[in-house]
């Protein structure tokens, strides 16, 4: 073999003889010949199996390749969560593996703001000084690190933190569902899963299988809508599942809580209430009912701008229905993480659905068993050391899960001088947490940020180091479950970069060079070899040859009738002191939204967002031919209510301005009579920031844009839809 | 020119520095190829090669320092820099494959890496028993162009025609981006014309010397 050297690198060179053989070949026969020569005219196509990495469901998939080149994927039959399908952001994700824009090599910033390229070791050596730096001077409680859940990401980050001594893991969850994981937390400890095959009635506040998609979900759903399934739909918005409701509540946004205290009300009031659940599985009944005495359907009217007999007949009929009717848990939309009373609504439809007796019925929602790992024991995996301090922010937001923690307080925590380094695997913040600019001034304020991830994302510009994970699709990772089916993502193309490294690696090294490599002395292969000890023979052959298994579990989910609450005494509380902690009352209660617009004001909106099937947060914006779709159908459009644009002279496509405390942008107008006149609406997926991305330059807004930094008090979520807005009509 | 012979060789020597000034900046090489001894022998052997006139090649005395074209040359033309880069790899501004069996979504797109242009200059390579070190992918700029450099010498002239009609054929891509790379961030004229002149010699083989 001749090597390549500089200057005239072939010359007399063995080269020379192979070169004389071309003959006077052809182009396509010269093609095939030196196909031929390595085999691959005759390569059989190989398949392989991973789960998706676009977002967090993580359907299962199987990589189909030819000559180590991705041929096509296709949904898992088995995975519960694709069954067969992938969704459009499914397949294109896949792609970013071949993508010109991915980062193929660890970067530094410079004093001017622009990266140079560095070496690896140079990469660990200046950044595992500047830890040890850190750490000598603050302690390890001044490091943190934010990572979006995915397997690898999620064991190796925690580790990665918690060797240190750390406990500041963050998800990002105070972006998208921690109100509700704190409301969860304390009142029946995590989320059930819900029965659509059974249920007669389903409400569903703000959420969109047909936006934020789960494949096998919006197809279950459909054939549930056929087989008689009542859907209400509450969202000022009229979303891409709404035309499959009975009944679409074009609620004022922010209000949510009132309705359900006012249906809440009517149970009480009108005896509609599962009295026997009551009895046997809750406590605090009268304080509660009590409670919601004065929350009438005219109170609830006048907020929500939904009439008083509609709220009344829906609360009715889910009585009616009930236990085969119940609120669904959500994500994002009004109580994931959207408003001030986000954690009191997700508190106010636990209990709602406790008065329809729905737990642990059919029809309803239960709990039960999933796959259960083995422990990662023996000398590979030493013991971590104990946290020095508790979770940071743990203090303020008491009743928040520290699983999932604020990783919005992080960012203050930088401001105040707590928080020195921080590392963010595979999470957009600067543009998903907060306005771009407000977070990402916080960020230069850190003596160090690290970025790890596959394209120069907002936040990856205001990291001092960047570096060059492997796509999904070209590593081992260590094993995950949805409900009984476990699955580990295997290899499915060959690394197509070669000085990109996968996520186990990234996180073994650095902990070396960071002076804790002693926490990482094993590789993926042994993590997954630990976890699926447990499984039988045949279901680790499987996991290991096909990815994908069923694992039997002692106590699979169904509702058998007890709603086997995983909290200790299997009951609902429905009013509980643990809530004066977290600065909320012993009851439930009424709370205002931080902003209200004013109708009265014609130009005065609040703006929401909300996701597009095409797009997975910012995470696809920069994938052709996804961006191709918004192009093609002007998805990028902020929504506004007829009635409201008409007032202000706006007309479809025209260009408008949007202003707000935080920043002015301009955005193209979509009229509909599909909104509630109080909010302008976006996708969230837009407003793209960085110049190394441009697919999505230019398209719309972000919802970010204008929301200004700020924390729900009671969890630390971002409240991402407490804003408020100015919209004019630009001269053309 | 004496002979066909030496032609070949002058041809072939053009087209050894043009890839050796696309590869990855390293300094001693550099400094060779533009210190001032080589770099007029460079244009009067561009000049009497392919008939163009010394003063059209003027732009070459303004070569950057070698500091100057490690940084640029990385800004330009690195992968890491997405889309505030011109990526010197075929691939990347063609099809990634013409194969009607893959169905991906990018499959029939440009603007990813590792097509069938890379696939078949890796197989190329491998035939022609080449080995690239790891930070090279088969079907970049200098690598191309080596080979091409390389053909003419010792191969018949349609395997020159060839390559140079599958391989070097998008180079007006590379242009294009290329420019719009260098207005967005306000340096790297030297590069554009560089290119440019890469360009006019592909062009001028074909017309000169590939019938
Ligand atoms: S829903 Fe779509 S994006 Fe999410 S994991 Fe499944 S295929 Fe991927």
């Amino acid at each position: 073999m001749t090597k390549l050297t500089r200057r005239g690198f072939l010359k007399a060179s063995t080269a020379t003889a192979a070169v004389a053989t071309l003959g006077t070949l052809s182009y396509q026969d010269w093609q095939k010949q030196a196909y031929a020569s390595e085999g691959e005219a005759d390569a059989e196509v190989q398949i392989s199996s991973s789960t998706c990495n676009a977002c967090s469901n993580k359907c299962g998939l199987e990589v189909f390749t030819k000559n180590g080149k991705l041929w096509k994927i296709k949904g898992s039959n088995i995975h519960p969560n694709s069954l067969g399908t992938l969704c459009a952001r499914g397949h294109g994700f896949a792609t970013n593996a071949y993508n010109d824009a991915r980062l193929t090599s660890p970067l530094k910033k410079n004093e001017d703001g622009t990266f140079s390229e560095i070496s690896w070791e140079q990469a660990y050596q200046e950044i595992g000084e500047k830890v040890k730096k850190i750490i000598a001077e603050d302690g390890p409680q001044a490091l943190a690190i934010t990572q979006d859940p995915r397997p690898s990401g999620k064991f190796y980050s925690k580790r990665f933190m918690n060797a240190f001594g750390s406990q500041n893991v963050y998800t990002h969850h105070a972006a998208c569902n921690l109100s509700k994981l704190t409301a969860y937390a304390h009142t029946i400890k995590k989320e059930p899963k819900c029965d659509f095959n059974n249920a007669d009635a389903v409400m569903f506040i703000g959420r969109s299988f047909g936006d934020g998609i789960k494949p096998s979900a919006m197809k279950n759903l459909a054939n549930n809508v056929k087989r008689g399934l009542h859907i209400i739909m509450v969202d000022p918005r009229f979303n891409a599942t709404a035309h499959m409701a009975k009944d679409w509540l074009a609620i004022r946004p922010g209000t949510d809580l009132a309705l359900i205290l006012a249906m809440s009300n009517v149970l009480v009031t009108e005896e509609l209430y599962d009295k026997d659940f009551i009895e046997n599985y809750t406590t605090g009944f009268d304080e509660f009912a009590e409670a919601v005495k004065d929350y009438t359907p005219e109170w609830a009217a006048e907020i929500t701008t939904l009439p008083a007999s509609k709220i009344k007949e829906v609360a009715e009929f889910m009585a009616e229905k009930a236990p085969k009717a119940f609120i669904e848990p959500s994500w994002r939309a009004a109580f994931g993480c959207s408003y001030y009373n986000s954690t009191e609504t997700a508190r106010a439809t636990i209990l709602f659905n406790a008065l329809l007796g729905c737990y642990g019925k059919k029809g309803g929602m239960y709990y039960g068993d999933g796959v259960k790992f083995g422990k990662l024991e023996g000398p590979k995996f030493k013991k971590l050391p104990e946290p020095v301090a508790p979770q940071y922010g743990s203090d303020r937001f008491p009743l928040t899960p520290t699983g999932s923690g604020s990783s919005v307080v992080v960012a203050e925590g930088i401001e105040k001088g707590d928080i020195k380094g921080l590392f963010y695997y595979q999470s957009n913040p600067v543009i998903g947490y907060t306005n771009a600019e407000d977070f990402g001034k916080r960020l230069d304020m850190a003596d160090l940020v690290v970025v790890i991830d596959v394209q120069m994302s907002e936040t990856a510009m205001h990291a001092h180091y960047v570096l060059p994970d492997t796509t999904y699709i070209e590593r081992m990772e260590v094993p995950s479950s949805t409900g009984t089916v476990a699955d580990v993502r295997l290899q499915g193309i060959p690394k197509v970069h070669e000085n990109t490294r996968p996520v186990d690696q990234i996180f073994t090294e650095l902990a070396e060079a960071c002076g804790i490599g002693e926490y990482f002395t094993f590789t993926v292969q042994d993590v997954i070899d630990a976890q699926i000890a447990p499984f039988p023979d045949e279901v680790k052959e499987k996991l290991l040859k096909e990815g994908i298994a069923k694992v039997p579990v002692e106590n699979p989910k169904k509702p058998d009738g007890d709603p086997h609450f995983p909290n200790d005494d299997n009951k609902i509380h429905f009013a509980d002191d643990v809530w004066l902690e977290g600065g909320l009352g012993r009851n439930i209660q009424w709370i205002e939204p931080k902003y209200m617009p004013n109708p009265d004001n014609i130009d005065e909106f609040r703006l929401i967002a909300g996701k597009q099937s095409i797009h997975s947060h910012t995470m696809t914006t920069n994938i052709p031919h996804l961006i191709q779709i918004t192009k093609d159908y002007d998805l990028d459009r902020v929504w506004i209510n007829t009635k409201r644009a008409e007032a202000l002279g706006i007309k479809e496509g025209d260009k408008i301005e949007i202003s707000s405390e935080v920043s002015t942008t301009p955005a193209i107008a979509h009229v509909t009579e599909r909104l509630h006149p109080d909010c302008i609406w976006t996708a969230s997926h837009y407003g793209t920031k960085s110049p190394y991305l441009t697919e999505g330059a230019g398209l719309g807004i972000s919802s970010m844009d204008h929301t200004p930094f700020h924390m729900e008090p009671f969890s630390g979520s971002n409240m991402s839809q407490e804003n408020l807005v100015h919209v004019k009509k630009m001269e053309a | 020119m004496n002979n066909a012979n030496d032609l070949n060789l002058s041809r072939s020597e053009v087209f050894h520095t043009l890839a050796a000034f696309w590869l990855k900046p390293e300094q001693e090489s550099y400094i060779e190829i533009t210190s001032l001894e080589s770099l007029y022998h460079f244009i009067n052997l561009i000049s009497e090669t392919y008939h163009i006139s010394v003063d059209s090649l003027d732009f070459l005395k303004s070569f950057p320092t070698f500091e100057e074209h490690a940084k640029n040359y990385e800004q330009l033309f690195s992968l890491s820099f997405g889309k505030l880069a011109a990526p010197l790899v075929e691939s990347v501004y063609k099809k990634w494959t013409e194969n009607p069996e893959i169905n991906t979504p990018q499959a029939h797109q440009t603007g990813y890496v590792k097509g069938d242009s890379y696939s078949y200059m890796k197989a190329l390579l491998h035939q022609l028993e080449i080995e690239l070190p790891d930070e090279y992918q088969a079907d970049e700029l200098p690598i191309i162009l080596d080979v091409y450099a390389l053909l003419i010498e010792y191969a018949p002239v349609s395997s020159i025609k060839n390559l140079s009609e599958n391989h070097l054929d998008w180079l007006d891509e590379l242009s294009s981006r290329l420019a719009r790379v260098v207005t967005k961030r306000g340096f790297g004229e030297f590069y554009l014309d560089f290119l440019a002149l890469t360009q006019s010699l592909v062009e001028l083989e074909h017309r000169l010397y590939l019938p």
